[in-house]
């Protein structure tokens, strides 16, 4: 115990960066859908990852293992030895194979994985984990390489010379009927300050400004499930881990337990980035190996800039919306009742705010305007969906 | 037999006095301190000038002392050699004046104390005009004839300071008076370096001169076995007592030669058995004799002294860490007992400390329950014509917990706020009983019965670890003495039975080249195992010395288990002793150890281990010389080889991808591990003196394993350079200061080469490169401690002061990682750490 509160009290005082600043190139997810599967049926991945701080070329490398039947973890995928070694991968090990290249790929185990199985044997329920790896490299990976050409591009992060982090997901397989199977988590409503955040809206912050951010509901949004265990089947609920993520930034807290009490306080540097903007990334892990993510774009808050006004608004057949009025470079979100324009944004050609209708129930919705000066202002438009 | 401590059961008390001739032109006289040397009947066999005056009185000092005869002194019951401290006054004739006639003569009776405890001191001298007594076993003296009127009174003994004090004497009147002297700081010390009780041919023993008031220790005597040669600096000052670079199950503890599980209590603050109540400690680092067996690695060997038989005594201790008392006195039917007691303090103290320090260290910390220990001893002995009977119940207990800050089971969940805790317990309930049959024919025995616990909690609930263990433990031997044939014969039986409720659930044991998978309670395994463990023992060994500079000791054991691996090996050992000159001994050792492997930890579990594991075993070699130098220093140099082989390792997950298969990865665990330790230790010890005690102990240590198709790569324990003075001295008003340094090569460490993002646990995992390939910055420190004793007549305060690391060194210890391994930085040790505590004793 000694060691323990020695470890405390001489390593505390190094600034390392914290977890949450995503300032070079990380992987923050892997979502597999859905994250418990069937023998031979797929699960579609897709990764989060960022870079900050690159300009270059990035591509995703999918490597997939087939689940040990005997549920002791024993695969490629796993093993530290071959993963000190990219280029072992090139060698195709038993059991693993590339899934493909770019920012989705499907893992599919074999139908016959739990074969060498009599069929009372509690593992088929209980299931076994194939174990995926999504590299992304820095650089663009032709995805038709094969052979030697495709061993070099291994050989180059082996020998750091290309950039590249590695993320670990399990997809599990199993035989349990797909009512019981785990499925991901829901990212639910944020809450700013107190207050609901609009759906798809910007934050707003003031450099060195503090955000209030929690998310009511996950409580709820936990599953309850059967464990089987030594002693018998044990009922659990699961356990939802918020995970936060910034550009630029601290949190007070790096992870939470996911549920309506938590607020985590988000503060912006005391200065602007250059470009005024930034990002926030919520990932939510269940203990189970669902995962869901959201990012949230922030702005800087510049009081500086002028006040918007919008005076007109149309909407297309294809659901574009165009919002006409002055000083609409300044203009964050275009709410539509309590939703933001999907993708909007302003247009220097013709100045107005360009965006896509959000997803509600069809209506009248008043017409608001969050400006980058951090004011949310009335209109006088109304637009029916 | 000569691997134990022998407990000095009867004093020498002066028999025949012989006056210093003052020589002539000698000026006025002083007093001479002296080192004698006293063979088992009583006679002075050497005479050393530990102080002198000049070199004139120092030899008629010799002179007389070489003509003094005391009563034996007896060891264990049996007259023996010791050494012991005596001062003698030289001091010019008084010429007889001529004059008045002498009025009625007066006389003096009284009593001699030891100041703090009033026990009563025999064998002093007492002086008065030029007359001399010796005071019996009672303290008591008396003399008469005396000149009436003021008059010095001069008491000396060996081992109290020096008592002067004016008298007046009444003529025709007996004065009663009661003295109480001051315990000095030298004392008797048993002979452990005669030549026909060593037999071992690698052992340092510590006496209670040396194991007092060691700087660094809190006061602790198992903790100065850690400053010995063969011991390697355990990491922040830990618990772990690695001998020769073995791992910890290697290396036994033995308390009156009973094994106890436990060394120390949490983090290494204090053993779990008081040293208070110990009279030797012995440490075998290798080598040892065929009497012990089960054990690759070294030994640790406690003597637990006799109850006081001459009063009640005790003492009171508290410090920052424990609270302790003992107490001890003679009952009745020539029964004497003890009994002591320590619980921690730490529960509160550390929590206390931490927040005082930073509110942050103790979240993060998050103990959930406060480190606690306690243990206790109970003795009861009773001295036999022919030997001694005696009885003791000890035990110890540690507890601890905290909210393990695992990043997917994060501490803020309900129900995971006992995460991560460890509860260990043991008790021993022993019989010792030693008889002499005859001049040549002894016994002893001891027999225990334990009862231990060890629950182990994860980081959730449903992983646990509990064993509950009834060791019963059967120690005979049989001492047999040939004088014709200079043989010394040894037979033992060493039976050791345990009785195993072993109840666990916890994931798969995960390989050393797997991931470990976050879904921690998904793949739970459970075990129920009721298990006997059946450990025989029997050894015969003996010691054969055909002249005075030759010593052979061989031996041969018999061990193994024949519960679970019924399995029986035989360990043949010898040593050999050989001494060219009165001051230097030449030694060699050859022998074969093997014990099972850790079945504490599941190894030969059939659902987490492997029930078919061979006995672990270690070749162990030795060879070096012993020499002595002015009397008070020791040298001890000896170079080692030790060649493990059979070592359990766990087996690597070659399944389906890996590229690694070794032969019999198909079980949990092989015998198939190997590695080798060698090195050079070195020990020069200055005896204590009345004013000085001390070591230097160097040790160049190295400690290889292999490494899964890398053969000898560096061992987790290797530490090549040891280097550790301890000095302590007396001085006056009371004083003990002490002091210890320590320089010894940095730790090692696996270095973290890559990682990868686990996004199911959210957690970065490290990829490790070659273990323990990558060695930290050297160590440094150096410790001092200050005692000082108030003392009155009834009893004595003691007031210590203990500053560890003092010059405040950053000695790294560790490595500690952002949160993707990309950075690093060290892990310091123990900052400079002032502890100060309170103890009463009487």
């Amino acid at each position: 115990m000694r060691a323990l509160v020695l470890v405390v009290l001489c390593g505390c005082g190094t600034g390392f960066t914290p977890e949450t600043l995503v300032d070079s190139l990380r992987v923050l997810a892997i979502t597999a859908e859905p994250p418990e599967v069937g023998p031979g049926e797929p699960s579609a991945l897709s990764v989060l990852f960022a870079d900050p701080t690159r300009t270059t070329k990035t591509t995703v490398l999918w490597v997939g293992c087939e689940p040990d039947p005997q549920d002791l973890g024993r695969s490629a995928c796993n093993d530290a030895a071959i993963l000190l070694k990219p280029t072992t991968i090139t060698d195709y090990p038993p059991g693993l194979q590339l899934l493909g290249f770019g920012p989705s790929a499907t893992y599919r185990s074999t139908r016959e994985v739990f074969a060498p199985l009599t069929a009372d044997n509690p593992i088929r329920q209980s299931g076994s984990v194939g174990q995926v790896l999504g590299l992304v490299v820095g650089e663009d990976v032709d995805p038709t390489a094969t052979g030697e050409r495709l061993r070099g591009y291994f050989e180059r992060i082996e020998r750091k010379e290309t950039q590249a982090v590695v993320g670990l997901t399990r997809v599990l397989v199993s035989e349990k009927p797909a009512g019981l199977r785990n499925r991901n988590p829901t990212v639910g409503r944020l809450f700013v300050n107190g207050e609901e955040h609009p759906t798809g809206a910007n934050l707003l912050v003031g450099p060195g400004g503090v955000l209030e951010l929690s998310m009511p509901g996950l409580t709820e949004a936990a599953e309850r499930y059967d464990e089987v265990q030594p002693t018998g089947v044990v009922s659990k609920q699961e356990q939802l881990v918020g995970a936060w993520y910034s550009t630029v930034g601290f949190f007070d807290r790096e992870r939470f337990a996911a549920n309506d009490l938590v607020v985590t306080h988000f503060t912006a540097p005391g200065e602007a980035t250059e470009r005024g903007t930034g990002t926030i990334w919520l990932v939510l892990r269940d203990e189970r190996g669902g995962q869901a993510f959201e990012a949230y774009p922030f702005y800087f808050c510049d009081e500086r800039l002028p006040t918007p006004a919008a005076d007109a608004v149309t909407l297309e057949q294809d659901g574009t919306v165009t919002v006409r009025g002055s000083n609409l470079d300044a203009v964050a979100d275009v709410l539509v009742g309590d939703h933001a324009l999907v993708q909007g944004a302003y247009s220097s050609v013709d100045r107005t705010f360009v965006g896509r209708r959000p997803e509600l129930a069809p209506g009248t919705y008043d017409l608001r305007l969050r400006s980058r000066g951090c004011e949310t202002l009335r209109t006088s438009l109304r637009l029916s969906l | 037999m000569g691997a134990s401590a022998q407990v000095l059961t009867k004093a020498p008390t002066l028999k025949t006095v012989v006056e210093p001739t003052f020589p002539a032109d000698a000026g006025i006289g002083g007093t001479v301190e002296l080192e004698l040397e006293l063979s088992a009947d009583g006679h002075v066999t050497n005479a050393i000038v530990i102080q002198g005056v000049d070199p004139a009185i120092d030899e008629a000092a010799l002179t007389a002392a070489r003509q003094l005869t005391f009563t034996p002194a007896e060891l264990d019951g049996r007259p023996a050699p010791v050494r012991l401290r005596f001062t003698s006054l030289v001091m010019p004739t008084r010429e007889p004046d001529a004059g008045p006639p002498p009025p009625p003569p007066a006389a003096i009776r009284g009593v001699l104390l030891l100041a703090g405890r009033r026990e009563p001191i025999g064998g002093a001298l007492v002086r008065i005009n030029g007359r001399e007594v010796i005071s019996n076993d009672r303290g008591e003296f008396e003399l008469t004839d005396l000149e009436p009127g003021n008059t010095t009174v001069q008491v000396t003994s060996g081992a109290h300071e020096r008592f002067e004090v004016i008298e007046h004497l009444v003529a025709g009147e007996r004065t009663q008076v009661t003295y109480v002297l001051r315990a000095s700081g030298g004392g008797y010390e048993t002979v452990v370096r005669d030549v026909r009780n060593r037999r071992e041919v690698t052992q340092v023993r510590l006496t209670k001169n040396e194991l007092r008031s060691v700087a660094g220790t809190n006061n602790d005597a198992f903790r100065v076995v850690q400053n010995l040669p063969g011991v390697a600096r355990s990491p922040f000052g830990g618990s772990a007592l690695v001998v020769r670079g073995s791992k910890s199950w290697d290396s036994r503890i033995y308390v009156d030669e009973i094994q106890i599980p436990q060394l120390f209590h949490f983090a290494g603050l204090t053993a779990t058995f008081n040293s208070a109540t110990v009279d030797s400690i012995g440490f075998h680092p290798g080598n040892f004799s065929a009497d012990f067996g089960r054990s690759i690695g070294g030994l640790v060997q406690a003597e637990v002294r006799s109850p006081s038989t001459t009063g009640m005594h005790g003492h009171a201790d508290v410090n920052l860490f424990d609270v302790g008392a003992l107490i001890e006195a003679p009952i009745a039917g020539g029964w004497s007992a003890s009994a002591s007691a320590r619980f921690s303090l730490t529960q509160w103290t550390i929590p206390l400390g931490l927040r005082a320090i930073s509110a942050g260290v103790a979240n993060q910390l998050g103990f959930t329950l406060a480190p606690s220990y306690w243990d206790y001893q109970l003795r009861a002995e009773r001295k036999l014509s022919r030997g001694r009977i005696f009885i003791s119940l000890f035990g110890s207990g540690d507890q601890w917990a905290l909210a393990n800050p695992n990043p997917f089971i994060d501490q803020d969940f309900e129900g995971n706020q006992s995460a991560a805790g460890t509860s260990q317990r043991y008790h021993r309930l022993v019989v010792g009983f030693d008889h002499r049959f005859s001049e040549r024919v002894r016994l002893t025995s001891r027999n225990a019965v334990g009862f231990d616990v060890n629950e182990q909690s994860g980081s959730v609930e449903e992983i646990f670890f509990r064993t509950t263990q009834i060791p019963i433990q059967l120690r005979e031997r049989l001492g047999i003495e040939v004088p014709e044939a200079r043989l010394n014969l040894g037979f033992g039986f060493d039976g050791l039975l345990t009785v195993v409720a072993f109840d666990a659930q916890r994931p798969p044991v995960f390989r050393p080249n797997q991931l470990p998978e976050p879904f921690v309670t998904r793949r739970l395994l459970a075990q129920t195992e009721r298990s006997l463990y059946v450990e025989p023992g029997l050894s015969a060994d003996a010691t054969w010395a055909p002249t005075a500079w030759l010593q052979v000791r061989g031996g041969l054991r018999a061990d193994g288990e024949l519960g679970v691996m019924r399995r029986l090996w035989l360990n043949p050992r010898l040593g050999v002793r050989v001494m060219p000159a009165s001051w230097l001994t030449l030694k060699a050792g050859a022998g074969l150890y093997q014990q099972p492997p850790d079945w504490r930890s599941g190894q030969l579990s059939p659902t987490f281990g492997n029930p078919g594991l061979a006995p672990e075993g270690a070749w162990h070699f030795m060879t070096g010389l012993e020499a002595r130098a002015f009397g008070v220093l020791e040298l001890d140099v000896q170079g080692y080889y030790k060649a493990l082989f059979s070592q359990a390792r766990l087996s690597l997950a070659s399944g389906l991808g890996s590229d690694l298969s070794i032969p019999g990865a198909s079980s949990r665990y092989t015998s198939e591990g190997y590695g080798r330790a060698y090195g050079m230790e070195a020990l020069l010890r200055l005896r204590p003196t009345k004013h000085l005690t001390g070591w230097v102990a160097y040790t160049l240590s190295r400690f290889e394993r292999d490494s899964y198709g890398v053969p000898y790569a560096p061992g987790p324990l290797d530490q090549p350079h040891n280097l550790i003075i301890v000095a302590s001295a007396t001085l006056p008003w009371g004083l003990t200061a002490s002091g210890r340094f320590r320089f010894a090569s940095g730790p090692l460490i696996t270095p973290i080469v890559s990682s990868l993002f686990d996004v199911n646990a959210n957690q970065y995992v490290p990829l490790p490169g070659l273990p323990w390939s990558q060695r930290l910055p050297d160590f440094t420190q150096l410790d001092l401690r200050v005692d000082k004793r108030f003392t009155f007549d009834a009893w004595s305060l003691v007031v210590y002061v203990d500053v560890q690391n003092v010059t405040n060194a950053r000695n790294p210890e560790a490595l500690f990682y952002n949160f993707n391994y990309t950075r690093s930085a060290f892990v310091t040790g123990i900052p400079i750490l002032p502890t100060a505590g309170v103890r009463g004793e009487w």
